[in-house]
């Protein structure tokens, strides 16, 4: 369930992000000259804005899947600290501190 | 950037922010196109009659007024205002004229919409005016008036200017300023 609303999500890491970004623009704007280049040389308003449309959804599918280009930067988190047990916080009790006291009636 | 929706919204928001300035560009530069568009018209005969028209029957002093029935030819050769961001031309005939009572009178007697650069050169003969002449007062007040044919370039994307081509070829006289017609051919 998780790895499918993982797919659709689509997440990409923070260099990747900065990657996409810029595609995006230069694709937009690169399409939006060369669509008024071509349309003034073939004297055709029909043409630019099918060179501009075309120009759109190239940088779309060059951006909006998760390509494997956006995520070679993975976040490396750091590992968990085990936190002291604290009367009343129950949710440190039942993660990190009841793994803990666990591994330790294992090595007793 | 992060996920799927954002990045479809941040490519789409550029997208249209850019065809935005595309769009003004277009609409700009093709206000500097050149054209070599000309159009003459030249009156062949002309007719004033007083009575009601038949389109002015619920207008009381129409019965009183002084029609003007008009025949001219029309040479254009308007196919050069055809440029790339070009959908239509609309072209009219228009009587200008001074009146004593009203300085600035503009009657709009013929147009036409040209929609391809095909259909943008013809030679018209003896056409008749298509809407109404007569005066704001019931009898004409000018002696002569002046044809010009106006045009406007509708663009796809732009503005709308509207031109003119001044080349008069010969002023109207009105009939009624000469003793014993009421109408006269050329």
């Amino acid at each position: 369930m998780s790895s499918i609303s993982a797919a659709l999500e689509g997440t990409i890491d923070f260099q990747g992000q900065v990657l996409a970004e810029k595609i995006t623009q230069i694709g937009i704007i690169l399409a939006a000259v060369l669509a008024f280049a071509v349309g003034q040389f073939f004297q055709s308003f029909e043409l630019l804005l099918l060179v501009f449309g075309g120009g759109v959804v190239i940088t779309l599918l060059a951006v909006l899947p998760p390509w494997p280009m956006y995520n070679r930067h993975p976040v490396s988190w750091l590992k968990p600290l085990v936190e002291q047990s604290q009367p009343g916080n129950a949710i440190h009790q039942l993660t990190s501190e009841s793994e803990s006291e666990a591994e330790k009636n294992n090595t007793k | 950037m992060y996920n799927h929706l954002q990045r479809l919204n941040a490519v789409f928001t550029f997208a249209l922010t850019v065809a935005f300035t595309l769009a003004f560009t277009v609409a700009y530069t093709s206000l500097w196109i050149p054209n070599s568009a000309q159009a003459d018209v030249t009156l062949k005969a002309i007719k004033v009659r007083k009575g009601a028209s038949v389109y002015d029957g619920y207008d009381p002093q129409a019965r009183r007024a002084h029609y003007a029935s008009l025949a001219f030819d029309i040479e254009a050769d308007v196919a050069s205002l055809f440029h790339w961001n070009a959908k239509q031309v609309f072209m009219m005939i228009v009587a200008e004229y001074t009146t004593p009572t009203n300085s600035v009178n503009k009657v709009v007697l013929w147009d036409s919409i040209i929609q391809s650069p095909e259909d943008a050169q013809f030679h018209l003969k003896k056409y008749r005016n298509k809407y109404l002449f007569r005066d704001y007062d019931e009898v004409f007040g000018a002696t002569e008036a002046n044809l010009t044919v106006y045009w406007d370039v509708t663009p796809y994307i732009g503005f709308l200017n509207m031109d003119r081509y001044a080349k008069t070829s010969q002023p109207i006289l009105f009939p009624r300023h000469q003793p014993g017609v009421n109408s006269y051919s050329l």
